[in-house]
């Protein structure tokens, strides 16, 4: 009973569906598998290794993979604004191609108009969706898979914090459910779709989660519910990352992307403590300097055929110290943002 | 609307039975006259809702002596030294009748009970920390020398573990009687062993799941369970029991309004809400996230994650205003530590992230009466576990996994003695990881045999057993009866004294 559930369960995950030339490539890449597998029972250490047991020849191996080149095919969630519009901005400049979304159907609208105009009608599309909705997503699938065939980097910018910056009694049931749902249940519906879109697609697919404060599970007093999320999509990640290699489907990646601290209206809604000025002061950038980053950077994963799980960070732990550093010796960076008294 | 109802209904007191069967046990006290008091078990049971104050409603009128009560043991004792030292009448003039002086002997014989408790306990671990001591001096090959300056360490360990062991006294003391409990999703698993435990310690517990269908059932076993705890209790422990009291009511934990409902239904049931427990989750089997339904994520992630926030910010809001405080306790899961969950990927992220929340609350509640906490269960042979698991996974099971019962008698005692705030109540501890391992041989086919099918006992009877071997003395029970705080600090203060006289008495060291 329990095996037959098992299987069943890894049967949706294998690869493309490319028949095997014969048993003898078959008898192969069992045996490959089962390599694989002995080499990972070595390392141990992972609680659930013996589910990969029954995960049994899976699809879209790596030399029979399609090399992703350029121009590459862009989906950026939550893209009408802030840094998500700086990233569809970068891209297009390198020449990809991209399709924006949103909630709201006339900042979708207003935006794609300005970024046709500027590079050109056959880059760049947009449609309307939200992210909490799976009929939404699935939509936008469609959209894509319509206008582009097959996406290569889906990012998942879309996140919000309701602009509020209160402790956890005092924010409002509707704030709660607002955080909770875009950045947690939204980004968990994202990644579901891209997967299954992407194990399909010949030439795979890198898919990047971007994370936010208390990612890295220090606490975020003042917005408790958002550090709770943004902590959630670090470890989906890395589930999802585990996950995937233990069914073997290896042309599909999850990464995570790690802006830092962006000068966008989620950030500067909490400018309101002397601390929250400090540090907005000393760390946050604009947008387009972490675009500049982090484009070329997410770039180079495809270009290099890498097929590793990356952690791309804009603001390094040592950016961050020396900046500290150089605000208390020289009072660098005072009052750039916002004044301090 | 209509399940609150019913669940208003569903409310009934175990001391409400109790007064209709007045009970019939030799009094074991010396002065063997033949009183039963029924009405001792009632006043105690409302003992703690008259100083919680608030939930007051409930006095029986056929109390005129309320107030005397509430003057405090010491006075009692007192009183009772009196008596028994002088003449009865005097007793019975402050007590003003028969009944009452029985009461009071009764009572002081409880205090010189407990009190001669506590001198044993500390007798008993002045005298072990004396001998692990000697013993290990005996063993470094000591001289005639150093065995003084041992000794006078120890005597100075002896006094500092005194001052410790009297704080840790008084609190108890100050902390004794029942807690108000209230458990999210405590019809099923873990939750309802949790219930009963609490019960089992007296407290008063307010249970909650989404049907009211399985509240009210689970109300009715859980009264049952008390009964039966009640039949095999010794008289002490009888006591104790009689102040438990469950009622429920149907609450879906990622609905604000359903939250504050609880809410209210609980402080109105109980008065106030000493400790809140995050229990309902959910996991819906394991397999890999592209096969989740939409509505499958939304389930897990509203309860999981959008629940414990909703009921941790009902409850501070409840707790910050009352006098005592309160604890909100939020479970860990697979996840919480930050190891990546394949085929739980859903489960293990909300559970990632209700750790760091964890975190944020307390820098943010830093100054407030609510402590926030974390009880980790480990692994626990529940549904929520047990759900689409294989065979291999169940072989696994047998080594680490634990029954519910199990793992609520060990958390339990620890969540009601909870103090501060962001302590982390944890099952699986370092010491039974390793006896897992060291006894892995052992526990083979502990709970499922090799074809995966249950070897382990119904829920029903495994309560059966397990009620009988509560009554009895065990081992555990007593090495329990210690914090942990006092063994350690015990020993290591009679160590460091003996390093610092060891050290400062300098001079000519043999064999250094």
């Amino acid at each position: 009973m329990a095996a037959t559930a098992t299987v069943a369960v890894h049967l949706p995950l294998r690869g493309p569906a490319r028949a095997p030339s014969g048993p003898s490539v078959a008898a192969a890449t069992r045996f490959r598998g089962r390599q694989e597998r002995r080499g990972l029972a070595a390392t141990g250490g992972r609680g659930l290794a013996r589910f990969r047991a029954e995960a049994f020849s899976g699809g879209g191996g790596g030399g029979r993979r399609d090399p992703m080149v350029p121009p590459y095919n862009v989906l950026i969630t939550g893209s009408t604004k802030g840094i998500g519009y700086a990233l569809a901005r970068k891209f297009l400049e390198a020449g990809d191609n991209v399709i924006i979304c949103s909630r709201s159907a006339q900042k979708v609208e207003s935006v794609v108009g300005d970024l046709k105009k500027e590079y050109g009608v056959q880059h760049v599309w947009g449609t309307v969706c939200d992210v909490r909705d799976g009929k939404d997503v699935k939509a936008l699938v469609e959209f894509a898979r319509d206008k582009l065939k097959h996406i290569d980097l889906w990012i998942n910018n879309a996140g919000s914090n309701a602009y509020t910056y209160k402790p956890l009694v005092e924010t409002s049931d509707e704030a709660l459910m607002e955080i909770i749902t875009t950045n947690t249940l939204g980004l968990m519906i994202c990644c579901r779709e891209a997967i299954n879109m992407m194990r399909n697609q010949p030439r795979g697919g890198h898919i990047f989660n971007l994370d936010g404060a208390g990612s890295d599970g220090r606490p975020t007093p003042r917005f408790a519910a958002y550090g709770a999320t943004k902590r959630s999509v670090v470890h989906l990640t890395k589930s999802l990352q585990a996950e995937l290699q233990m069914n073997e489907v290896n042309n599909v990646m999850v990464h995570n992307l790690s802006p830092g601290m962006v000068t966008t209206d989620l950030l500067m809604s909490g400018a309101t403590t002397k601390q929250a000025k400090f540090f907005i002061n000393i760390l946050a950038e604009p947008p387009d300097v972490v675009a500049d980053y982090l484009v070329p950077n997410v770039r180079a994963i495809p270009t290099n055929q890498s097929m590793k799980p990356t952690y791309i960070r804009f603001l390094t732990g040592l950016k961050a110290y020396s900046r500290i550093f150089s605000r208390l010796a020289f009072g660098a960076r005072r009052n750039k943002y916002v004044t301090e008294d | 609307m209509a399940a609150a109802a019913a669940a208003a209904v569903a409310h009934l007191s175990v001391h409400g039975r109790l007064r209709r069967s007045p009970e019939h046990r030799p009094s074991t006290s010396s002065s063997s006259a033949p009183a039963h008091r029924p009405s001792l078990l009632r006043c105690r049971a409302f003992k703690q809702e008259t100083d919680g104050g608030g939930g007051d409603r409930d006095s029986d009128p056929s109390e005129p002596d309320a107030r005397k009560r509430r003057k405090g043991p010491l006075y009692k004792l007192k009183a009772a030294i009196q008596g028994l030292a002088g003449s009865r009448s005097a007793a019975a003039e402050v007590y003003g009748g028969e009944h009452q002086y029985q009461r009071a002997v009764e009572k002081a014989e409880e205090i010189f009970f407990s009190v001669a408790t506590q001198l044993g306990r500390y007798a008993i671990t002045m005298m072990s920390s004396g001998v692990v001591l000697g013993v290990g001096f005996q063993l470094s090959g000591g001289d005639s020398q150093m065995n003084e300056l041992i000794w006078y360490s120890w005597l100075g360990g002896v006094i500092i573990g005194t001052m410790i062991g009297a704080n840790s006294v008084l609190e108890e003391h100050c902390k004794a009687g029942p807690r108000n409990v209230v458990i999210t999703g405590s019809t099923r698993g873990l939750g309802k062993a949790l219930a009963r435990e609490f019960l089992l310690s007296g407290d008063h517990v307010v249970i909650t799941s989404r049907s009211p269908e399985s509240v009210l059932q689970t109300i009715t076993e859980l009264e049952e369970n008390i009964q039966e705890g009640l039949s095999v209790a010794k008289k002490k422990e009888r006591k104790i029991l009689s102040h438990a009291k469950v009622v429920g009511t149907a609450c879906d934990v990622c609905k604000p309004e359903d939250v504050k409902k609880l809410v209210n239904f609980a402080i109105n049931e109980l008065g106030s809400v000493d400790i809140w427990i995050n229990n309902a989750g959910t996991n819906k089997g394991f397999r890999p996230l592209v096969t989740f339904s939409d509505d499958d994520i939304t389930q897990i992630v509203s309860t999981n994650l959008v629940g414990s926030l909703l009921c941790t910010r009902e409850a501070m809001n409840v707790m910050q205003y009352q006098e005592k405080g309160g604890h909100i306790f939020n479970m860990d899961g697979a996840g919480s530590g930050g190891s990546s969950t394949p085929l739980t990927a859903v489960y293990g992220s909300t559970k990632c992230g209700l750790r760091q929340f964890q975190g944020s609350l307390l820098k943010e509640s830093r100054r407030s009466k609510v402590g926030v906490h974390t009880a980790s269960p480990g692994m626990v042979l529940t549904d929520l576990l047990l759900s689409g698991s294989s065979i291999r996974n169940k072989q696994m099971f047998n080594l680490i996994c634990e029954l519910p019962e199990t793992v609520a008698r060990t958390l339990v005692p620890r969540m009601r003695v909870v103090k501060g705030s962001g302590k982390a109540i944890n099952y699986l501890t370092p010491p039974r990881i390793l006896l897992a391992l060291v006894t892995a041989w052992v526990r083979r086919g502990r709970w499922f045999d090799d074809e995966g099918r249950a070897v382990y006992a119904a829920e029903a009877d495994r309560i059966r057993n397990w009620a009988e071997s509560r009554a009895r003395f065990s081992f555990t029970d007593a090495m329990e009866m210690y914090t942990e705080n006092t063994w350690v600090s015990v020993f290591s203060l009679s160590v460091v004294c003996a390093f610092i006289i060891l050290s400062s008495s300098g001079g000519p060291l043999p064999g250094t």
